[in-house]
């Protein structure tokens, strides 16, 4: 049951998921092609976190449960620290996943249930007090060891659950929705105590969750799952600046899109005026006729006052309403052919109805086929 | 909003109060006259009509109950429940534990098929254990009557446990087993001791299932397995309403204490269904 | 730990097949294939005599009266204890104690008591002697062995209604304040509150404990006997007599109304679960 941590190099990921398929009806019989998630494949290095990004479904959750054992498979090879798993009972997975709402033994106490995975391994009562107590501080339980779990905090909770799993010394920690539904403080107590965990371990850690701001905080990268399956896995500001489909782009909510009329190799036609095609996206205007443009919030600017400087592609029109955001203000433009949200100066937030003009900065166009 | 909420609440309380005075004299009295009356009953010398009271107060009906009728009547009783309770729950836990994994449709229908032999009438059900216990040679035996008693027993048992497996209980076995426990280290320290306080209680309502039961042993035990209500039945219809008084308040006692046993052990675990 | 096993059905069958047995040996006694005094032949003349009999449909219809008139008093008492005392205060819950404590209680006590208090000679009769309103144990209106089985009836709920009272307080607390309140900012009374947020959601958690509780009452032997009148005769009763009686084919008619109260119960169960199925996450 010990982990085969000796033999393993350093290179051997933490876990691999290759073309996984998962059924969202675990009581229906599993085939490909029916409802579910299809042609999951993952790489997790030792140490890394990723997190698994998508709207709130079924899906994520069934994926996790999947990879630790708990729910079925109907295809494809999950491989723990180099060892295929796909047909091994959850406790032999080294793999360990958290509920959402941590789920503590009631009839054992803290310390007890921390020790709990020890305990299991036969580790000698010294030894497991020794580790306990060593969790217990690292986690900021201090004085809670013969605390019920009834007698818990909310975050209390969460961070008896983290000890207890990283007593157990996973390859892989599944931590299921571990943010959502808390309020703000609960949830910085549980962030944290994720990165502790993180710190104390060399896990790899996959993640699940709905929130984009929690994703980019807490993962290393992020895998995007959209449309049954993983649309793009990489680090949040290659996301950001290339998400590899409209899907992911859209779902991201960083961009504004428009149609976009292909003129030549070099320029396309948009409400916005004649844009440049940027060089690495010569090949999505290739033979079509339109396409999606689209434009990243922060590439869109507005000045007050006219212009009919041709080389800007400048465009004018009145504003028709301001909005001020803790993140930016922008403020909302109509123009001939559409309208158009761009990024203003709070301090210099023009009135509604001014007349200004729109700049867009070609950096942040990203071309899409229809 | 705090003093809205006062505010309703007084005038809730002041607009219902005739009503809540009134429920609750009526409750007072409902739950405490029958008891009263069966005291009374049970230690009364002579009470003929139309006196209110009995002529003098005496204890031979309670006395005689040690070598008597009764008392041998609630021994057989008592034995009787504690198989049944242990048959119950030794069969019908793992059943539960089984019947919590179905979903949907065929959840609905097993829980339907748990339920019938609790609520199938006794006399109606009786008819087709009588013959079943006559043909596995154990019928008008106390044997006999276990089997028919455990029988709704098993059923309401069933019940409570597959509402116990359907709460918390899929969650734990998951963290335990997520966390290296094998089936047979999930049930010996994660699944068993939580499910003491569901235990208790299905003891208790098993044993009161048996404790109580008349139509069953009449029919099964063809009157030669003399339980307490077949006694205290007896005794009714005799027109013996003291002995009939110890009787009845002798089958109320374990009752009571076994739901204050209930009681107690709800408070200590945590694991219970809501 | 996943594959669709038919295990969990089958041990439901086999905890049912006592039931399912019952029911079949009944069909077939009544049959006359098998059972004392069987002919092995198909025989329909025992399930016609029984069927064209008028005791058995007074017998049945009188047991449906006295089940339903015993637990609407019940559901109407458990409800009204369940909406009178909802809050935390020490009043509400002395009473809500008070409604549940004579839980534990068999039946054959509590048909006992109302003997000894509602009988022709009982305490009652003793009472309306002491106020002068009767002068004698035959001036007292026959509440025992009467037609109108006002004490059954009496029995029946007041035994009921500790378990109605149970489930009624557990659906009420589950009517969360919250729902309450947001009702209230959108211009309810607390009387509209109640009737219009509380009480739909209350009566649907409870109907399936009504359910059960109907048919508890109208299988119940033990009051039955003692406190029912000859004629008409309750079906656990009358099945009881035919049970005993020396002739073969009255025993054979027993069978059939056996088979008559299985087919309620079967009936209500699959009542008491589909509303479970329906409403049972209402109030949680």
């Amino acid at each position: 049951m010990h982990s085969m941590n000796s033999s393993a190099s350093a290179s051997t990921a933490a876990l691999q998921l290759d073309a996984l398929a998962v059924p969202f009806d675990t009581a229906v019989d599993a085939h490909e092609g029916a409802s579910g998630l299809r042609d999951i494949s993952l790489t997790l290095a030792r140490g890394e976190r990723v997190v698994l990004l998508g709207p709130s479904g079924e899906g994520k959750t069934s994926l996790l449960r999947a990879i630790a054992g708990l729910a079925p498979l109907s295809h494809g090879r999950v491989v723990v620290n180099g060892r295929d798993v796909t047909r091994a009972a959850p406790e032999l997975r080294d793999a360990v996943y958290l509920h959402q709402v941590p789920v503590l033994f009631p009839h054992l106490s803290v310390s007890e249930n921390i020790g709990f995975p020890l305990m299991l391994r036969g580790v000698a009562r010294a030894e497991r007090t020794r580790v306990v107590q060593s969790l217990l501080a690292r986690l900021q339980l201090d004085g809670l060891a013969d605390r019920a779990p009834h007698a818990l905090s909310g975050g209390q909770r969460h961070r008896v659950a983290l000890a207890r799993a990283l007593a157990a010394r996973p390859h892989v920690l599944l931590l299921d929705e571990p943010l959502s539904a808390l309020d703000p403080g609960l949830r910085r107590d549980v962030r944290e105590a994720i990165r502790i965990a993180h710190a104390e371990s060399d896990a790899g850690i996959l993640l699940v969750t709905h929130d984009l701001d929690d994703a980019t905080a807490m993962g290393d990268r992020l895998a995007i799952m959209l449309d049954r399956t993983i649309a793009q896995v990489a680090p949040a500001d290659v996301l950001f600046a290339r998400p590899a489909t409209r899907g992911v782009m859209r779902f991201l909510g960083l961009h504004q899109e428009f149609t976009g009329h292909v003129e030549n190799q070099h320029t396309v036609h948009t409400p916005l005026g004649d844009l440049a095609v940027p060089s690495d996206a010569r090949q999505a205007t290739q033979g079509a006729l339109t396409v999606t443009v689209a434009i990243r919030n922060d590439a869109i600017r507005c000045e007050t006052g006219s212009t009919t400087d041709a080389g800007s592609h400048a465009l004018n029109g009145p504003v028709v309403h301001v909005h001020h955001r803790a993140s930016g203000s922008s403020a909302t433009v109509q123009l001939a052919a559409t309208t158009v949200h761009a990024l203003i100066d709070p301090l210099h937030a023009p009135a509604v109805g001014t007349s200004v003009s729109i700049h867009v900065d070609p950096r942040g166009l990203l071309i899409f086929p229809d | 909003m705090t003093s809205t909420r006062l505010s309703r609440d007084t005038r809730a309380s002041r607009g219902a109060s005739p009503w809540r005075a009134i429920a609750i004299v009526l409750l007072t009295i409902s739950t405490f006259v029958p008891f009263v009356i069966l005291v009374v009953q049970s230690s009364g010398e002579s009470w003929r009509w139309p006196s209110l009271m009995p002529d003098a107060l005496t204890l031979v009906a309670w006395r005689g109950v040690a070598g008597g009728a009764i008392g041998r009547a609630a021994f057989t009783s008592t034995l009787l429940a504690l198989a049944t309770a242990i048959t119950a729950v030794c069969i019908a836990l793992p059943i539960g534990r089984s019947l919590a994994q179905l979903r949907g449709a065929s959840r609905h229908v097993a829980a339907a098929l748990v339920f019938l032999p609790v609520a199938a009438p006794p006399i109606a059900l009786g008819a087709g254990l009588q013959i079943a216990t006559l043909w596995l040679g154990v019928g008008g035996t106390a044997a006999g009557v276990w089997l028919a008693h455990s029988v709704p027993a098993i059923g309401y048992v069933a019940l409570l446990f597959l509402g116990v497996f359907s709460s918390r209980g899929a969650e734990y076995s998951e963290a335990a087993r997520s966390h290296g426990a094998t089936r047979w280290q999930t049930w010996r320290f994660v699944l068993l001791p939580s499910l003491r306080g569901p235990i208790v209680e299905a003891l208790a309502i098993a044993f009161l299932i048996s404790w109580a039961q008349v139509a069953l042993t009449l029919v099964v035990g063809g009157g030669a397995v003399r339980a307490l209500p077949i006694e205290v039945l007896s005794l009714v219809r005799a027109g013996q309403d003291r002995e009939a008084a110890v009787g009845a308040l002798l089958l109320i006692v374990p009752a009571v204490a076994a739901l204050a046993a209930l009681r107690v052990g709800v408070r200590r675990t945590d694991a219970l269904p809501g | 730990m996943h594959r669709r096993s038919p295990l969990p059905l089958l041990l439901a069958a086999l905890v049912a097949l006592p039931v399912l047995f019952g029911v079949a040996y009944a069909a077939l006694a009544v049959l006359g294939l098998t059972g004392a005094g069987a002919t092995g032949k198909l025989d329909w003349t025992r399930a016609t005599a029984l069927l064209t009999d008028r005791t058995t449909w007074r017998s049945v219809s009188w047991s449906l009266y006295v089940a339903t008139v015993s637990t609407a008093i019940a559901t109407a008492a458990a409800a009204a204890v369940a909406l009178l005392f909802p809050r935390q205060m020490r009043t509400d819950r002395i009473a809500r104690s008070l409604a549940t404590l004579p839980l534990p209680v068999p039946h054959l006590v509590a048909a006992a008591t109302a003997l000894m208090v509602l009988g022709q000679s009982g305490l009652l009769a003793r009472l309306l002697f002491f106020a002068g309103v009767i002068s004698e144990p035959g001036a007292m209106p026959p509440l025992v062995y009467d037609r109108a089985g006002v004490a059954l009836i009496v029995a029946l709920a007041w035994k009921e209604l500790p378990f109605l009272a149970v489930v009624g307080i557990a659906m009420r607390a589950g009517v969360s304040r919250d729902l309450e309140d947001a009702a209230r900012t959108l211009g309810a009374t607390p009387a509209y509150v109640a009737r219009r947020v509380v009480w739909p959601l209350l009566w649907r958690g409870l109907l399936p404990a009504v359910i059960a509780t109907f048919i508890f009452a109208f299988g119940s032997f033990e009051s039955a006997v003692l406190l029912a009148p000859v004629d008409p005769a309750p079906l656990p009763v009358l099945t009881m007599e035919r049970f005993a009686d020396p002739s073969l084919a009255r025993r054979g008619e027993a069978y059939g109304l056996a088979l008559i109260a299985l087919v309620v119960g079967a009936f209500a169960v699959a009542v008491h679960e589909w509303t479970r199925a329906r409403w049972g996450a209402l109030v949680k």
